[in-house]
């Protein structure tokens, strides 16, 4: 036998080649029992390597590669530190806090004493040291000097127990690293100093030719082409089959005439550091066994469950104030079957965490609610951790939880985006760093980096490298060749390959390189919670914001036991939050919006009209398009529409009948009369999951919680006849007819893998409808609150045209008035308007308004200039947008370019330096009289050209005002007026681009969707197929001022949209060309 | 010197070369022969480097190996490289 010990995997970033998959299958099939892996400064291959092991019916080994640091903190060399098993995870544990003491430094790496430290903690070493070829004590020898005095050193921290002597030969030539003389005189130095040797192959890849891969992510790392740096010594770093690496030894042995006894003796020692180093995935790193934070921390002395209980129960009191004995009845009993569950799995701990995590974001005064389906529980909404009424809105528990799946529970909190790291560093406070960690996720080369490498590697022109990467993407790497003989875009590419050595080799290279880990960073909302015991499990690193984040990603959490919660910054939470605040500033109003009836008229009004720009979910074209057509009256209708706005039903083409079948164009044929209340209220189309899930219950009895497995099970090829043959024999059991089975089976098929989660559909409509309300009933702080924190798809441009639509004043920027966000001012008769923010100025530096803020006010421009310290481009681009207009009115009037040329003249005159405490001296009117008054007033052409510039915004007036002469030549209909057309008129319309997409459509036609705006609302136009042939693609896809061509097409009661025949660019027609 | 000609080699069973003939001359070993390898710049000579392409276009396998001519005193250390085509004496190092 012989086990390797010193292996890395792909996980080893721009280094090892391989997956664990594929080195434990390779492994196993060269007649090891065993396998370590030792990936580079961390465990992050560890929960892959120990389920690939377990899939191989081989025993996995962990361990590390680690820089030792000297007392310089410089590296001195690498070795392996293996933790021993079957220690109830004595050794896994040393491993974590070993390799999270690594990453404390810079570079990453530990000293002699910190591993001994770490491996000595307990009776015994837990873990032991293989000094091989990297260690400073190889390298000392294979510079042919003497590594024993380095070797004592070892000695003097660490029993002779813990060190080996790492022997390894990749068979390079005599006087290299690595070669057979370096493996002898190791072995030599084993024997003198008393350390037991061991051999390994120092492994990177599976496969000999995997050295391909190897000498590239050589050169990737080390940023140069392989002609200059070289390649490894030899491609002898694989993964030997035991037979090959048991005739290595004997070479060794009888090169430096050891004997063939040493040999044996090497492989058996090897052999034994092995079984020491074996682990019990279970016992060893809780393999699947999730621990939950202590329930004492969360100041709970008691039972938990108990706890939960009471705390569930008060809750569904203040829920449900005041229902009926009959409902009352249902509530508690749905409150049983949920806590039973929560019982049996030994979640209550958890749910009282996330609870407290809820209430830790409310008392900082953030919005926060739930999504997916954790909405689907009675016991998340009695604690507040979700904001829908599960009952009310028929959703189920067992879509979240239940006892027939091995799954933790996943509840996903929708944060304000502008304070999500606030909420990380209060998590980090209330439980403690040592029972919190932010999850990480691995950045893998993609077909574009992966090429851009591979050309680097190969020394290609850097100009090549360019026209190459640039066109590569929608497919994964390792198709890259696939890709070339089949996209029409590649086409050109592809006859360059042909022929072309190198191209040949960048196509084989790309595909080696598909996937392979390039970086670590932190998840964008994973936090994992657990007891103290945490950092004994998981390895940690410093992540870009500071805090700490785990080495596992969230593919290793249900395995590694670790539970994570996710915390979601959402802008439109902040927008909100943002509109609620300046709505109690303004009016003195406090606005609780979940304390907002869901059935306010004027809202769904709105929604109605289809004027929800701004609106959360329902913004989009598309989205415009169905709630015209869908005209949602309750939040029910929400719901659906939400529902039927996804991937899966549209797919499923459900959107249409569901229509039709609403509008009452299509009678509803009744798939089963016991399935009538499930499928009511979707006019019998099987919209939602949950309704799948009742479905099958139903018609099988099989309960919810198998229903929810039986589901799952539909989009798996695999499983599905399983699933069909369960279903028609528990259903004829039950009395079905044949011709009922048979029907209802269809369904289930047909739309099983396209559903939606109903929980999920209603906790997104929450925000959808509250944001929809605030627009309603306060339109001037909501976009207010859009402005500042840009939640949407489209540019702010459109938003800013949205409110001169509505009517509302866009006050301009002003260095006395704007700050850095968008600030509600009274304007006009007793209204409000929106004053614009120094934000949006090109290239102002943050530290400048942190200056015009606090200095403030200015009485001049050269008081600003002298206070502010701004540099002469940011005045100039104040100067022009009209910020500077306030400081000089009346008799001191000057025109904004005069304000521009004297700032430009004075550019080079110093700047005085404000001492602290001394007054400023009124400057204005030396300012104003040194002032020459000659440039003219800008034009509104230029004003708006200027906006544009440096706001890239049209604040004062529309872009389009400036065409309007154009306009009224051409016979343009506007946006506001289509609505009033017949279906079917030919029209011109004319605006600016906010918005393409090209959603793919059935039979693979590509249509693309352009929605233009031109001051008095959005107008979407449709290209099929035929229309894209008569417009250029520039003028598709990149044009901003559109003239566009076609037919109105009626959408809905309130919806209007262009099927288009043609579109210019509006600013290439000449008004002369049209007077013909 | 650089020599480079075919030679043709006795081995062991396992492959481990005895001794070899090359122009007119016998040669036996005196020592055991020592093997390595060399990498080849794969980037340049090759066409293709799919996975599956294996190792020895990656690099070449030489033999140091101290032999006397039959009939000789004087030891020598030659170089052989064992390649697709067969044995060939690559240098002999003095």
């Amino acid at each position: 036998m012989f086990i390797h010990l010193h292996v890395a995997s792909a996980f080893s970033a721009h280094y090892g080649v391989d997956w664990p998959g594929t080195l434990a299958a390779a492994a196993r099939d060269g007649g090891a029992d065993a396998l370590a892996i030792t990936d580079r400064d961390g465990l992050y291959g560890v929960p892959k390597h120990i389920a690939a092991c377990r899939r191989a019916g081989i025993d996995a080994i962990l361990g590390v590669e680690l820089a030792t640091l000297d007392r310089d903190g410089g590296v001195s060399g690498r070795v392996v530190v293996l933790a021993h098993g079957h220690n109830e995870g004595a050794g896994y544990a040393a491993l974590c806090r070993l390799v999270s003491t690594a990453h404390t430094r810079s570079p990453v790496g530990v000293s002699r004493e910190e591993i001994a430290a770490h491996l000595l903690a307990g009776s015994g070493p837990v873990g032991t040291v293989l000094l091989g070829p990297l260690s400073d004590v190889g390298r000392r020898v294979g510079e042919r000097g003497e590594g024993l005095a380095l070797l004592r050193a070892w000695q003097a921290v660490l029993p002779d127990e813990a060190l080996r002597v790492e022997v390894v030969s990749h068979l390079s030539e005599p006087g290299q690293p690595l070669s057979h003389p370096h493996a002898i005189r190791m072995l030599r130095l084993a024997g003198r100093s008393g350390i037991t040797p061991v051999l390994t192959n120092m492994v990177r890849y599976a496969e000999p030719d995997g050295a391909v891969t190897a000498d590239v992510l050589d050169a990737a790392r080390a940023l140069a082409c392989l002609d200059e740096v070289g390649v490894q010594p030899t491609a002898q770093g694989w993964l030997k089959p035991v037979a090959t690496m048991k005739a290595l030894a004997m070479e060794i042995a009888v090169l430096g005439q050891f004997g063939a006894g040493a040999a044996r003796a090497l492989l058996a020692q090897t052999g034994a550091l092995a079984d020491a180093c074996r682990i019990d995935p279970v016992t060893d790193t809780g393999w699947g066994v999730p621990v939950m934070p202590e329930a004492s921390i969360i100041g709970i002395t008691g039972d938990p469950l108990a706890e939960l209980w009471e705390r569930a129960q008060a809750g569904v009191e203040r829920r449900y104030p005041g229902i009926s004995l009959a409902s009352r009845l249902a509530v508690e009993e749905r409150l049983r079957a949920e806590m039973g569950t929560i019982a049996e799995l030994g979640f209550s701990s958890y749910f009282l965490t996330v609870a407290e995590v809820t209430r830790l974001i409310r008392e900082m005064g953030i919005r926060s609610a739930a999504r997916g389906s954790g909405a689907g529980s009675l016991v998340n909404y009695a604690l507040g951790i979700s904001q829908v009424d599960p009952i009310r809105h028929e959703l189920l528990f067992e879509r979240f939880l239940s006892t027939e799946r091995q799954t933790l529970p996943d509840v996903d909190i929708d944060v304000e985006s502008a304070r999500r790291h606030e909420i990380y560093h209060r998590i980090f406070e209330r439980f403690g760093p040592e029972r919190v960690t932010l999850m990480s996720m691995q950045s893998g080369y993609r077909a574009r980096g992966a090429a851009r490498d591979a050309g680097m590697a190969l020394g290609m022109a850097p100009g090549d490298i360019d026209g190459i990467a640039k066109g590569l993407w929608r497919f994964s790497a390792s198709e890259f060749r696939e890709a070339l003989d089949e996209k029409p875009e590649l086409r050109d590419l592809a006859g360059r390959v042909e022929g072309n050595r190198q191209l040949d080799l960048l196509v084989d290279i790309t595909e080696r390189l598909d996937r392979l880990p390039r970086h670590i960073s932190m998840h964008p909302c994973g936090v994992i919670l657990s007891s103290v015991s945490l950092l004994d499990r998981t390895p940690v690193q410093p992540s870009g914001m500071g805090l700490p984040m785990s080495q596992y990603d969230k593919h290793d959490m249900d395995p590694m036991g670790l539970i994570k919660l996710d915390v979601l910054g959402v802008r439109m939470q902040s927008a909100m939050a943002y509109a609620i605040t300046e709505i109690r500033r303004t009016t003195g109003k406090a606005i609780d919006l979940e304390a907002v009836p869901l059935d306010d008229g004027p809202t769904f009004e709105l929604i109605r009209s289809t004027q929800t720009l701004g609106c959360f979910q329902i913004e989009s074209p598309g989205q415009r398009e169905l709630i015209g057509k869908l005209q949602p009256a309750v939040f029910d209708d929400l719901i659906t529409d939400i529902s039927l706005f996804r991937p899966g039903p549209m797919q499923a083409d459900m959107v249409k009948p569901f229509l039709n079948r609403r509008g009452g164009w299509e009678t509803v044929a009744q798939l089963h009369p016991d399935l009538e209340p499930v499928l009511r209220g979707t006019y019998g189309i099987v919209v939602f999951h949950e309704q799948l899930m009742r479905i099958l219950d139903i018609f099988t009895g099989c309960g919810l919680a198998y229903a929810d497995v039986l589901r799952r099970h539909l989009s798996n090829d695999d499983k599905l006849p399983a699933v069909e043959t369960y279903f028609r024999d528990r259903s004829t059991q039950r009395g079905y007819t044949p011709d009922a089975i048979e029907r209802v089976w269809a369904v289930v098929k047909g739309f099983g893998s396209f559903g939606f989660c109903r929980a999920h559909g209603a906790a997104f409509a929450v925000p959808t409808y509250e944001s929809a309300w605030l627009k309603t009933h306060y339109p001037v702080q909501f976009l207010a609150g859009l402005w500042t924190h840009d939640p949407g798809m489209y540019p702010k441009r459109l938003l800013v045209a949205e409110a001169r639509r509505l009517g509302i004043p866009i006050l301009p920027l002003d260095v006395n008035a704007s700050t850095d966000e968008y600030v509600v001012e009274p304007a006009g008769e007793g209204g409000l308007g929106i004053r614009m923010s120094l934000s949006d100025v090109k290239g102002i530096q943050a530290k400048e308004v942190e200056r015009i803020l606090n200095q403030r006010p200015f009485d001049s421009l050269a008081d600003l200039k002298q206070r502010a310290r701004l540099r002469v481009s940011t005045i100039e681009s104040l100067a022009l947008v009209g910020a500077l207009d306030s400081l000089y009115t009346g008799s001191n009037h000057r025109s904004r370019r005069d304000l521009a040329a004297w700032n430009e003249a004075t550019r080079h005159s110093k700047r005085g330096h404000v001492i602290p405490g001394q007054l400023a001296l009124p400057l204005p009117a030396i300012d104003a009289a040194s002032m020459a008054s000659r440039e003219p007033e800008m034009t509104p052409v230029d004003v708006t050209r200027a906006e544009l510039d440096i706001l890239s915004l049209d604040v004062t007036h529309h872009l389009m005002d400036s065409h309007q002469s154009l306009l009224d030549k051409l016979g343009v209909t506007q946006a506001k007026d289509l609505l009033g057309l017949r279906n079917g008129t030919f029209v011109r319309v004319a605006g600016v681009r906010v918005a393409t997409q090209t959603p793919p459509m059935h039979g693979g036609k590509r249509v693309v969707f352009i929605s233009i705006d031109d001051g008095t609302g959005c107008i979407d136009a449709t290209f099929f197929a035929d229309a894209q042939k008569d417009v250029a693609p520039p003028i598709l896809f990149n044009t901003r001022l559109l003239l566009i061509e076609g037919t109105t097409r009626r959408t809905g009661p309130r919806g209007m949209s262009l099927q288009a025949t043609n579109a210019t660019d509006l600013t290439k027609i000449s008004p002369a060309q049209h007077d013909r | 010197m650089v020599v480079g000609e075919r030679v043709d080699v006795w081995t062991t069973p396992a492959g481990s070369p005895l001794g070899f003939a090359w122009r007119s001359g016998r040669y036996r070993m005196t020592e055991l022969p020592m093997r390595f390898f060399t990498r080849r710049p794969w980037w340049t000579e090759q066409d293709r480097v799919n996975k599956g392409i294996g190792a020895q276009v990656l690099e070449t396998e030489v033999w140091r190996l101290t032999a006397t001519r039959r009939g000789r005193q004087a030891e020598r250390v030659f170089e052989l490289t064992r390649e697709e085509s067969g044995w060939r004496l690559a240098r002999i190092l003095g």
